[in-house]
């Protein structure tokens, strides 16, 4: 557990006045609100902590007992309870000096650090009096591509409970799915925030995508690009037979319509399939060969 | 709309200890959509999520409903931003995937 700087997390010097204090607080939590910073789970952070910051600093008797004890806090809180030891067993004051417990109110302490609920207890906060919502949890998973081609369901666990969600095919990268009340827990009985799935499509095929279509090079060699001939290509729906014209030119792209990836949250609707034809050249030629490449050259009418 | 896809107004005020002026101010902006019926103002519930969200900002900072109503549009034009730079984040995959 670390000593946290209240007035470093203000950004205020140990001297600051109580509209100074309330100053700094405004501006920060302006700032940092979680509801104005959506999906920034560091603003989330920071905002507990400047609310955590404001709850003891503009208190007056937190303030004094934080400013008292410092870094030494820890000791403190041994001296502290020294104290109170003595004055049980022998009333009246103590050799310790003056000191105030804290203590009261019913504030469940759920958004304050560990620091905190050490110093100043589990209802070291004031009471609230409103309900609060829970934190928005956001959450990122890795879906690859071949997966997301078909609706499945997916179990995520969350705060130690396991959700099972259907996720629809067709999910694009970056996409987030909201699920309401799957958040964090609301404080005094408030609801509990949402859930915020972001998926980040990992591609795991030979395939490009674009939008619902899909883009593939497929290698031909100089015959069939010449001549024409059947080629076969392995598709996300199974293989195709493709017809190479003859006198195809390298870089030719054909579409295969509704070969491509699915729409999201509409059964039966694909994307096409683009394919670009890449011609490769033969190589290691023997004798025999270059020869007749040299008489088709011969024979050639483009040189 | 069911009758008790709703809450009265002032049941939602005195649940999160604010003012009714700052529900009708919201709903003069029409930032929430609110049923007026006979002299009772009622909040449906699909309104609620978004109503929460205003008040937390009007309480927390401190800010009136026409404060909220430029916040809340803002946020709305940064998501769509977000949504449009994915957008072209994976237009750019696909094309660097090409080079």
């Amino acid at each position: 557990m670390e000593f946290i700087d209240y007035y470093k997390v203000l950004g205020i010097s140990k001297k600051a006045t109580a509209d100074e204090i309330k100053k700094a607080y405004r501006k920060m939590a302006r700032q940092n609100h979680p509801d104005v910073n959506p999906g920034n789970s560091g603003a989330n952070k920071k905002f507990q902590e400047i609310n955590e910051a404001n709850e003891v600093l503009s208190d007056p008797e937190k303030r004094k007992k934080y400013d008292k004890y410092g870094k030494d806090w820890q000791q403190g809180e041994a001296r502290e309870k020294a104290q109170q030891e003595y004055a049980q067993s022998y009333g009246g004051s103590s050799p310790f000096g003056g000191g105030k417990g804290f203590g009261g109110g019913d504030f469940e302490g759920g958004d304050f650090s560990e620091f905190f609920s050490s110093m100043f207890g589990q209802g070291g906060g004031r009471q609230r009096q409103g309900r609060f919502r829970g934190q928005d949890v956001n959450a990122t998973f890795n879906l690859p591509l071949s997966q997301g081609f078909t609706t499945q369901k997916q179990t995520f666990t969350i705060n130690g409970k396991n959700i099972r969600i259907t996720v629809p095919a067709g999910m694009e990268n970056g996409q987030v799915i909201k699920l309401n009340g799957h958040g964090s827990p609301g404080s005094n009985g408030g609801p509990a925030g949402d859930l915020f799935i972001t998926f980040d499509m990992q591609n795991d095929t030979p395939y490009r995508r674009k939008g619902n279509d899909l883009y593939l090079d497929a290698e031909i060699d100089l015959y069939t690009a010449v001549l024409g001939g059947d080629l076969v290509v392995d598709t996300l729906h199974g293989k195709l037979k493709l017809k190479i014209k003859p006198e195809t030119q390298n870089n030719t792209r054909t579409r295969a319509k509704g070969k491509g990836y699915p729409v999201y949250k509409k059964d039966g609707q694909f994307g096409d399939l683009y394919i670009t034809y890449q011609v490769k050249m033969p190589e290691n030629l023997g004798e025999k060969e270059k020869e007749l490449f040299s008489e088709l050259q011969k024979l050639s009418k483009h040189g | 709309m069911a009758s008790t896809a709703r809450i009265a107004a002032t049941e939602f005020c005195s649940y999160h200890n604010i003012s009714i002026d700052f529900i009708t101010a919201l709903g003069d902006f029409e930032m929430i959509e609110i049923v007026r019926e006979k002299r009772t103002l009622f909040i449906p519930y699909s309104q609620l999520q978004q109503l929460e969200k205003m008040v937390r900002l009007h309480r927390d900072l401190h800010v009136n409903a026409e404060a909220l109503h430029t916040i809340l549009h803002l946020l709305q034009q940064v998501q769509q931003k977000e949504s449009e730079l994915q957008q072209v984040r994976n237009l750019l995959a696909f094309y660097e995937d090409n080079g």
